[in-house]
């Protein structure tokens, strides 16, 4: 009877997991979707490059002024998600913090990518970057493909 | 009763765990969500004059002096033209002298009045005028007129008279009735991202031409990377700014980056309805450059672009109220206009209100 529970209690904790539909460590071996060079087009000011690799975001300036360089700690395409840790920066970097949990969309080679700060819970993300007509939303950002 | 009790802690335990289970999932639910909204820069205004333009010129009669000229002597009647261009002579003439223009964008005038067919330059207003291109347009008026280069002759003498010879005669150009803040930039990162070079062309234009205060601004309420849909509602935003005349605008093109967007002309088309009955009277449109750097490179946006615009550009033309103006800036945009192949350099945002001003200057908008 013990075993017979036992077991119950670890099939109910494996779909319980598996039922968080986030899990990273699933999906990390497959290689970032967003790989890439992307060209920042709003909605807030600050003309920049994004440059991702399978484990890095450079964000750079057009400029030249600032620059920042982020470890890709985990990301999954399934669920749109990505976290990231700082790694080094330079001037007055975008975006500030010292790490991030990421969510995406992807149409077309238009990139909106929502932040969040920590590693705790993820944002949803709004196509536009925009809400309610026309009001920008902070910490998110719209690339297009170079 | 012994089999019950081992049963309750596993019980509990199970419950536990997926109590704990479902907490320990994250959610996805809370944006960081702290927004703000972008006012644009609004300024104060003085200076606008308008202008009615346009109307046909009278001086078209004056060119008679036409016949003058056939014989190919020189259009005396050109006193400088200050703003104006140089007189054509006609095609058996010479220039006329009289039409140099001082402040004259184009002093083209004088060059066509080939046949009589058109003396741009002619007809100008004539100089004391900062607007030397009004008188420019003018002229084109009256060498149709004139199958004669008399015409030209005569169209120098309009530079020396007041710009009402011309065929946008300045005179009727009523300035200073439109505000600088009733002048609404929108669209997206075109317009919007800083420094936003466009417009501050445009203003400097402005401000030499007196249309506007030294201190004036136009509103700008344009949002980076927004397809049309949200442009659209830029409007709205506009209005809660205050009244709005005027508009320069673009839109459609982030929706091109990924396809060449079926419905910008209707959401343009309805768009333009909403302005008209909210007391906008011009709207210029500008059709985007060649994308890319070079120009033209980027080649999935310039097709699907060259796939919209020419469906955007009839709802434009086609709108009487307000009048909508189609400014197209492929021809001005060149290399070194842009870096990163979509928003202006210093270089590309000169081009751009220069070629925006002069529209708004050709038919009296804003000034």
């Amino acid at each position: 009877m013990l075993i017979r529970s036992l077991a119950m209690v670890m099939t109910l904790m494996t779909m319980t997991l598996l039922g968080c539909g986030g899990s990273s460590t699933t999906s990390t071996s497959d290689p970032f979707e967003l790989q890439g060079s992307w060209l920042y087009l709003g909605p807030w000011d600050g003309e920049h490059t994004l440059k991702i690799t399978d484990g890095s975001m450079v964000f750079t300036a057009l400029a030249g002024e600032w620059s920042s360089n982020w470890t890709i700690q985990n990301h999954d395409n399934g669920v749109h998600h990505f976290q990231l840790v700082f790694k080094s920066g330079t001037g007055t970097y975008s975006p500030s913090g010292s790490n991030f949990s990421g969510t995406y969309d992807l149409n077309s080679g238009m990139l909106a990518m929502q932040l969040a700060d920590g590693l705790g819970s993820y944002p949803s993300v709004q196509p536009t970057c925009t809400e309610n007509g026309s009001t920008r939303i902070r910490n998110c950002g719209l690339y297009m493909k170079q | 009763m012994e089999s019950q009790r081992s049963r309750l802690p596993t019980t509990h335990l199970v419950l536990g765990l997926l109590i704990g289970g479902l907490f320990a999932c994250t959610s996805n639910d809370g944006p960081g969500t702290s927004t703000t909204t972008k006012t644009g820069g609004v300024v104060t205004h003085t200076g606008g004059v308008t202008d009615s333009g346009g109307s046909p010129n009278t001086g078209g009669k004056s060119a008679t002096g036409g016949e003058m000229a056939t014989g190919g002597n020189k259009a005396t009647g050109g006193a400088p033209a200050t703003g104006g261009v140089s007189v054509p002579a006609d095609t058996g003439g010479s220039k006329a002298t009289g039409g140099s223009s001082t402040g004259g964008i184009s002093a083209t005038g004088g060059a066509m009045a080939t046949g009589g067919a058109m003396a741009t330059g002619g007809a100008g207003k004539g100089g004391s005028s900062p607007d030397a291109a009004i008188g420019g347009t003018g002229g084109i008026a009256m060498g149709t007129g004139g199958i004669t280069m008399g015409t030209g002759g005569k169209a120098s003498d309009g530079g020396v008279v007041p710009v009402g010879t011309g065929g946008t005669p300045s005179g009727t150009c009523q300035k200073g009735t439109v505000k600088a803040k009733e002048v609404l930039i929108m669209g997206e990162s075109f317009y919007a991202m800083a420094p936003q070079y466009n417009q501050k062309r445009i203003e400097e234009n402005a401000k030499k031409a007196g249309a506007i205060g030294a201190n004036d601004s136009y509103r700008n309420v344009a949002i980076s990377g927004q397809p049309m849909s949200v442009v659209v509602g830029e409007f709205d935003t506009g209005l809660q700014g205050g009244a709005v005349k005027v508009v320069i605008m673009d839109g459609g093109g982030i929706d091109c980056m990924s396809n060449s967007c079926d419905s910008c002309p209707g959401a343009f088309k309805t768009l333009l309805a909403k302005m008209a009955t909210n007391g906008v009277q011009e709207v210029i449109y500008t059709r985007y450059p060649e994308p890319g750097n070079p120009p033209g490179s980027n080649a999935t946006l310039k097709k699907n672009l060259d796939i919209l615009m020419p469906k955007m550009q009839p709802v434009c033309e086609a709108s009487t109220s307000p009048r909508c103006h189609w400014v197209d800036l492929r021809p001005v945009w060149v290399n070194g206009d842009t870096t990163d192949g979509l928003h202006p350099t210093q270089s590309g945002g000169d081009h751009v209100g220069d070629a925006i001003w002069a529209e708004m200057v050709k038919d009296c908008i804003a000034q």
